[in-house]
């Protein structure tokens, strides 16, 4: 609930230079002089003038030249600016500043004091403080890194200049300035923020504009315009006049109040009007308003200023163990004492209302989880954390602080309580599930119950002491039997001492006095904001307006009255004498026996009148009649008459046989002085006749006396018994108001649980909703097994494809068929279960879908295994991929494998991956031995071939292919290879290795293929230009001989045509040799003679050249048979015989040319050209001889010659 | 001491050719140059024989004879520092010792003109 309005502090009044507290109550408790101390002194120091804090850090310095640009230099102001500073250069910043503004810019020195329209810079690696006027420069006490001079600056100068204070966070990184500037405002301070959008640097400014603590947000150059009206205003300027108007009992605010409670719910009503008045002032002041009126008129028009102004009035400060000492006090003194003497896990309840963003009671968690653990005990510890504030709960639900608010934790507490985020810190999960936020106003809602420990601090100061008295009653009643109240170190009990002792008077610690005082809590009859308040009606004790119960019958009323006044003392019994209604005092008749109470009527009877009583009861219920007896009974000692009258009673709806016994205590007769008995003797009759008639009148007077002052008696019995009724319907009711008290104060407490569960469950139910639409989103077939393997929960997605219904949880998941083949799942979930690891299977569903099946332990968020989760992922398309990547390389390997030239894959090592069998045959490296093995080792080296190596590399690190790179290389076992190269990088996405194609081509044959065309060509232009040689001798050789052209054509013509012939059949014999048969054949063949030729020889082969010149040998023998001898005629005969003669030179061949029956034969004049080369030709070219014979019979010649073999086929001669 | 030649005419000169046409051209242009022709020889014995045997001032010589090379009887002349032209239809001189493959060609076939100046070139002027 807390509501902390900012307090009017006593620093309007008094300066603390000029006053101080004793005590150090007002430094002490950081935030303020107690209220007393406020109204005390009411001097001020004429010649103050605002002092404005500038605390700003990267990019600082160009706010800072703006801001100055435009700062007129007679404003009345002093101006202290705190720069993060390099702690080991000397600082140029009053020198830059100097030349932007006229005032006089200083550097600061210990002890300066301030003065106006000065501009005064930190120094370097210092920490700046404002104590009384004086600027105070110290060693900064942090470690450099974790200093925050901006706090300290803004720290110091609020509490110095109270609602005078100005700050100015600029351009910077990080949240230096938050922590301080809570205080300004606090104090009533005025907090100007650069607009993040014109910082370099937004830190600083954000992280103030995010914790609700700027007043105004503006770009520098407009500051100045904004801090003259200010300072113009009456909240700076004149402030006594506020004071003084508040003194008059002057209401203004009522209406603000109204509206504030109107429009928000929030009653200040009880809030001291000075702190309402001032913060009201101060509002006016931001807003430059004058009168309350057009402030009352802005209000309306503006819900943003009514928030503003209900935040300011609730202004919340607290820290983390504010105020050291009192903490360490509270610790030993109330939560030592507390934890020792609890038991282990019996409830500690602690409550802090009013606990603004939660420090407070974070610290009592942090304290109290301390102590428990040194003692060694669980408790369950519930912290009530209260505040009317949302916007303080939420901060203090998420529990994260600004490294200055932590600043004062200890580090090894730091460490154990909270996790370092980014520049903030995070209350660990364990301390914050301590502390149950709940929003509660303290002045308005029931108090919580039976609690240990309430820490309310620095709320009582704020209210008027009317409301305190109430609030005091409250935390009272709140608290068990000697429970402890921790206060503000300005609070105290004040006129509730009867209610508390005091335990520790400097720190403000006490325990709860007494029983609970149901009749001073005045608790709040209606929930809600607006319920009208009762402070005059609150003191009113509980049972002094009796209810108007319902009206009984007058009948009843005046029965019950007679009965009263005359009825005696009666007892209503039984024929067994057991009593069943008393009625009247029967006191004096009947008592009590001695032991267990008893209805036996004769045995409370008085002694004396047992014995007649017994006698008169059973006569009366014998006779049904009434009987009466006198007795003396013993009472106190004295001897009493007593009349009994026993009779009895018919009642119809009663069984018969009641009596009625009535008592009445006989006067002892006293022997009065009547006259007329005296002096009876002497009277007439008509005397005799008015004295019996006075005798009767006076017994009847006498019966009536009596039977009045029986009735009489029993009226007054009835009244007692109608006041202890009474006290007793009184005391009931009291009961009940208290159980009514209890039964709110458990209701309170209940809605807050309630309220921070259903906080809980509106988280859980986001998580769930998250979790339902991640798990819907993702289409994941997921399954939760329990370890029973119990179907526990499953995802929609998991509906159609294990074909599950909603009914199917709880089922074991044995029991199913599910749809897709997966054998090993329960096999696989129990080995889960029991080794705690993961386990994915593939599985085939139908419609030839595939599924990534994992199986990993359902772990509960304490890390418990409570199952486990069965995921089912579609993997079909992966592993459709899959089957198609394995295709694509089974059709890529068989077609290495199928490939003729020899292929190697290399990795990027130039390690051999795999051959080819081609490579292996081409090779003879062994698939074994070459695959794993480096290129370079390949065969013993053979393929340490550095241009190959060069090649590869280049592929690896630049190309991706090269073709055709031809090696010429030396094998140790091949020989010399020719071979050509290609290479393909085999690159992929992602990160497999590279792999490297290379494909060899063995052109080593081919190489000598060419070769030998080349070889052929050369020997074919030889032959070819020989051949041309030779048809030019022939042509010169005819010509020369040859006396007309006539005789030259046919001549040429035929030795060329033999020539042709000879080189036909050497072409057929493939130039291998000629037979000799052949030749002749072909030779003689033009001739056509049919039978007339006779050829007869052996197959004999010869060189090709011997052919050729054998041919032209047989042409000139032919040519002339044809002309003049025996194929010139239609008779001769040609016989050509040759046969092979093995002589001592070897073998020769000896050819015979026979012509018979032709014409005469006359031996030549002179030798024919065609005899000479015939001659020339055996002998020069075959080297062999020549025999001519001109018989007459026909021509003969014989040549024989020796047989050279035939050459060579590829002879590199001819 | 050799005298210095103006003319073909008189050289003696070996032809070593073993065709029968080509040789008896070759005669019959040799004649007509009148030159003196020393042998004529079908195999390389045979030119071998004849280089000794005769004196000679020149040699026409057929690459090949029979098959086999004339580098013995090319070999001959050069140790006789006797010119020589290589008669012979090879173009390429590849794989040739340096014997014959710097010896002068002549390439078949060839004209009277052809013979003439080719011989002109090494038996005069080179030998001049």
């Amino acid at each position: 609930m807390a509501r902390k309005p900012s307090v009017k502090r006593g620093g309007s009044n008094s300066k603390p230079n000029v006053s101080k507290p004793p005590g150090g109550a007002a430094r002490g408790g950081g935030k303020a002089a107690a209220p007393a101390a406020a109204k005390a002194s009411g001097k001020r120091k004429s010649a103050e003038f605002p002092v404005v804090g500038i605390g700003a850090s990267a990019g600082g310095i160009e706010a800072l030249i703006k801001l100055f640009d435009v700062m007129p230099a007679d404003i009345s102001m002093a101006f202290v600016i705190v720069l993060h500073l390099d702690p080991t250069h000397e600082s140029q910043l009053a020198h830059l500043l100097g030349q932007h503004t006229e005032m006089p810019v200083a550097e600061i020195s210990d002890g300066m004091s301030i003065e106006p329209d000065h501009v005064y810079v930190i120094a370097p690696d210092s920490s700046l403080t404002v104590e009384r006027g004086r600027l105070r420069l110290k060693e900064p006490a942090e470690p450099r890194g974790h200093r925050h001079p901006v706090d300290v600056l803004f720290d110091s100068l609020a509490n110095d200049q109270q609602e005078r204070a100005i700050c100015i966070v600029l351009s910077g990184t990080g949240r230096n300035g938050t922590e301080g500037l809570k205080e300004v405002k606090m104090q009533g301070g005025c907090v100007l923020v650069q607009d993040p959008e014109t910082a370099r640097f937004d830190g600083m400014p954000r992280s103030a504009i995010t914790a609700n603590l700027a007043d105004q947000i503006l770009a520098p150059e407009h500051m100045p315009e904004f801090l003259l009206r200010y300072i113009r205003h009456a909240y700076i300027a004149a402030p006594h006049a506020i004071d003084e108007s508040t003194d008059g009992g002057e209401l203004p605010l009522d209406p603000i109040l109204a509206l504030l409670r109107l429009r928000c719910g929030h009653d200040f009503r009880h809030y001291k009007r000075t702190t309402l008045l001032r913060r009201v002032h101060r509002r006016m002041g931001l807003a430059n308003l004058e009168a309350v009126d057009d402030y009352t008129d802005l209000l309306r028009s503006n819900p943003a200023e009514i928030a503003a102004l209900v935040k300011d009035l609730m202004i919340s400060v607290t820290r983390f163990f504010r105020d050291p000492e009192a903490w360490e006090t509270l610790d030993k003194t109330v939560l030592a004492p507390l934890v020792a003497e609890r038991d282990s896990d019996a409830p500690i309840r602690l409550w802090a209302p009013g606990c603004a963003t939660g420090e407070e009671a974070y610290s009592l968690a942090m304290l109290l989880t301390e102590r428990a653990e040194a003692a060694q005990k669980q408790f369950q510890i519930k912290i009530f954390a209260t505040d009317s504030q949302d916007d303080n709960l939420n901060l203090a639900r998420a529990g994260v602080y600004p490294e200055a608010a932590v600043s004062a934790i200890p580090p090894d507490r730091l460490r154990r309580f909270f996790d370092k985020l980014d520049g903030s810190y995070e209350i660990k999960k364990e301390l914050r599930d301590l502390v149950v936020f709940a929003p509660h106003n303290l002045l308005r809602d029931a108090p919580f119950s039976r609690i240990d420990l309430i820490t309310c601090r620095n709320l009582l100061i704020y209210i008027e002491p009317e409301m305190q008295k109430r609030v005091l009653a409250l935390l009272h009643f709140g608290l068990r039997e000697a429970g402890y109240l921790f206060l503000g170190s300005a609070e105290t009990v004040g006129a509730h001492d009867d209610l508390f002792e005091t335990v520790s008077k400097k720190w403000r610690i006490f325990r709860r006095l007494g029983p609970t005082r149901h009749d001073i809590v005045d608790f709040p009859l209606l929930p809600g904001p607006t319920r009208p308040a009762k402070v005059e009606g609150a003191n009113a004790p509980a049972g002094e307006q009796p209810p108007a119960r319902l009206a009984p019958r007058l009948a009843d009323v005046a029965q019950r009255a007679l009965l009263d006044r005359f009825a005696p003392a009666s007892v209503l019994v039984d024929r067994n004498g057991r009593a069943l209604w008393f009625h009247g005092p029967t006191g004096d008749f009947l008592a009590p026996p001695t032991g267990e109470p008893t209805h036996d009527l004769l045995a409370m009877a008085r002694d004396g009148m047992t014995a007649k009583l017994r006698g008169a009861m059973r006569q009366a219920a014998s006779d049904n009649q009434a009987v009466a007896f006198d007795a003396w009974i013993r009472h106190g000692g004295t001897r009493r008459a007593v009349a009994v009258a026993v009779a009895p009673v018919s009642d119809p709806k009663a069984q018969d046989g009641l009596l009625l016994v009535s008592f009445r205590s006989e006067e002892p007769p006293q022997a009065s002085p009547a006259a007329p008995q005296d002096g009876g003797k002497e009277g007439s009759g008509a005397e005799r006749a008015l004295e019996d008639e006075l005798k009767a009148t006076r017994a009847e007077l006498k019966n009536t006396v009596e039977q009045m002052e029986g009735a009489n008696e029993e009226l007054k019995a009835s009244n007692e018994e109608i006041t202890s009724m009474n006290e007793e319907l009184q005391s009931t009711n009291e009961e009940l108001e208290t159980s009514k008290e209890e039964l709110q104060s458990f209701n309170e407490e209940l809605h807050t649980v309630n309220n921070q569960l259903q906080h809980k469950n509106q988280e859980l139910e986001e998580t769930t909703d998250h979790l339902n639409n991640l798990l819907t989103g993702t289409d994941l077939a997921t399954v939760f097994l329990d370890t029973d393997l119990r179907i526990k929960w499953f995802s929609p997605a998991s509906m159609d494809l294990l074909d599950l219904v909603a009914s199917d949880i709880g089922r074991p998941v044995s029991h199913f068929t599910l749809k897709v083949a997966d054998e090993a799942l329960l096999r696989d979930a129990k080995i889960v279960l029991e080794k705690l690891i993961r386990c994915d299977a593939e599985v085939q569903g139908d419609a030839g879908r595939w599924y990534l099946r994992r199986l990993i332990p359902y772990r509960t968020h304490d890390n418990r295994i409570a199952g486990v989760v069965a995921t089912f992922t579609d993997i079909t398309a992966r592993k459709q991929a899959a089957d198609a990547a394995d295709e694509a390389r089974i059709y890529a390997q068989a077609i290495v494998e199928t490939v003729r030239h020899p292929l190697l894959v290399l990795d990027g090592d130039l390690r051999v991956q795999s051959v080819n069998p081609a490579f292996v045959e081409a090779f003879g490296c062994p698939r074994e031995e070459s695959e794993g093995a480096l290129l370079h080792d390949l065969d013993h080296g053979a393929w340490d071939i550095p241009e190959l190596r060069r090649l590869l590399n280049d592929i690896l690190s630049q190309n991706d292919a090269f073709d055709g790179f031809g090696v010429d290389h030396v094998f140790p076992r091949l020989g010399r290879r020719h071979m050509l190269l290609n290479a393909r990088k085999l690159s992929r996405d992602g990160d497999r290795l590279e792999l490297i194609l290379l494909a060899i081509e063995d052109i080593t044959e081919r190489k000598q293929a060419e070769a030998h065309r080349e070889t052929l060509i050369g020997e074919l232009s030889h032959r070819v230009k020989n051949t041309l040689a030779m048809v030019q001798s022939i042509a010169s050789q005819t010509l020369r001989r040859s006396s007309s052209l006539d005789e030259f054509r046919p001549a040429f013509e035929g030795r060329v045509h033999a020539l042709a012939r000879a080189h036909d059949l050497l072409v057929d014999e493939d130039w291998t040799g000629a037979e000799i048969g052949q030749l002749a054949l072909r030779t003689l063949e033009p001739y056509r003679m049919g039978d007339r030729v006779v050829l007869d020889g052996p197959r004999l082969l010869l060189s090709p050249q011997t052919g050729v010149a054998l041919v032209m040998i047989l042409h000139e023998l032919a040519t002339n048979a044809v002309k003049y001898g025996a194929l010139s005629n239609h008779d001769g005969r040609l016989q050509v015989s040759w046969r092979l003669d093995n002589g001592e030179n070897g073998q020769r061949v000896r050819l015979k040319w026979v012509e018979t029956g032709g014409p005469p034969v006359n031996p030549p004049s002179h030798k024919g050209f065609g005899t000479s080369l015939i001659e020339r030709s055996a002998s020069h070219e075959l080297g062999g001889d020549t025999k001519v014979e001109f018989r007459e019979d026909g021509f003969l010649c014989e040549v024989s010659f020796p047989r050279r073999d035939a050459p060579p086929p590829r002879s590199d001669t001819g | 001491m050799e005298r210095r030649r103006e003319s073909l005419t008189g050289l003696r000169i070996l032809v070593a050719e073993d065709e029968t046409f080509v040789l008896m051209d070759i005669e019959d242009m040799l004649r007509d140059l009148q030159c003196e022709i020393v042998g004529t020889v079908a195999t390389v014995e045979a030119a071998v024989e004849a280089i000794r045997e005769n004196p000679v001032d020149g040699a026409l010589l057929d690459l090949n004879l029979h098959g086999q090379t004339i580098l013995p009887a090319a070999e001959e002349l050069v140790r006789r520092a006797v010119p020589f032209l290589l008669v012979t239809g090879y173009a390429s001189r590849n794989g040739d010792v340096p014997v014959l493959r710097d010896a002068p060609r002549l390439k078949k076939p060839f004209s009277l003109g052809g013979l003439r100046a080719a011989m002109h070139e090494v038996f005069i002027q080179r030998s001049a």
